[in-house]
């Protein structure tokens, strides 16, 4: 027990404002519930939605069953928190949900939820393009693709994503 | 004496065969107190990891250049990200 407060006496406190990163697929009940919530926001007038979903890759003879992703969670949360809080400052939003799956996701199902909205539609789109790109590029995720014959490999980024 | 956590993900924890150790019983004096030999040390001890890319983060912050590690430190090494 010492050692264990030993060891994180000077990193952060988890002071997790949000939490960004869900067990399992993002169900589209849970979007649906989202996007319901906003009803009472009247401020807003724009939403964009990006939905990433897991796809059925074809390596060699081989097909993409699910993904199965892992994080450094707590350096994760921290940076998706950060980029949050540039993102609604830089694009002035009035709500920026942000959700990524962790564990096992199967072939078409929803691993990343990225929900913008603000006042007015000019913004939402190149708010909700960077956000995608910052996930893909700031944030300590990884993915095994788990293959039919049960082999897998894992995941690498392309820039067309 | 100090001790740091090192931290592996991805595809350097299954060539690691581990998530993660803790070096312990560094004298404060030693050559294994920097990033820099920290990493020489991963690539001795850790032979499967020679070959592959990595950033490092110190206490959960990416760093670019050497920095000394002290007690308790957090070392994760991070293979290219694929999120999303």
């Amino acid at each position: 027990m010492e050692n264990d407060q030993l060891k994180t006496q000077h990193l952060k406190p988890n002071k997790v404002l949000k939490k960004f990163l869900q067990h399992g697929p993002i169900s589209p009940q849970f979007i649906a519930d989202s996007i319901s919530k906003h009803s009472s926001k009247t401020n807003i007038g724009a939403h964009t939605i990006f939905l990433g979903q897991v796809r059925k890759d074809k390596i060699e003879t081989n097909e993409v069953q699910a993904i199965e992703y892992s994080a450094y969670e707590e350096m994760a949360e921290q940076e998706i928190h950060k980029l949050r809080e540039e993102a609604i400052s830089k694009y002035q939003l009035s709500c920026l949900h942000i959700h990524h799956s962790l564990g096992n996701v199967n072939a078409g199902e929803i691993s990343l939820f990225v929900f913008v909205s603000a006042p007015h539609r000019t913004n939402v789109f190149t708010a909700c393009s960077d956000v995608v790109e910052q996930i893909k590029n700031k944030v300590p995720i990884w993915g095994k693709e788990i293959l039919a014959n049960g082999t897998h490999i894992w995941k690498t980024n392309k820039t067309n994503g | 004496m100090i001790e740091l956590t090192v931290l592996f993900f991805g595809e350097l924890a299954e060539l690691a065969a581990t998530k993660e150790t803790t070096l312990s019983n560094i004298k404060d004096t030693s050559a294994l107190n920097d990033t820099s030999t920290l990493v020489d040390y991963i690539h001795e001890n850790y032979p499967r990891l020679r070959n592959k890319t990595f950033n490092l983060a110190l206490n959960r912050e990416i760093i670019t250049e050497k920095r000394l590690v002290k007690n308790g430190d957090e070392i994760a090494l991070l293979p290219p990200y694929a999120g999303g």
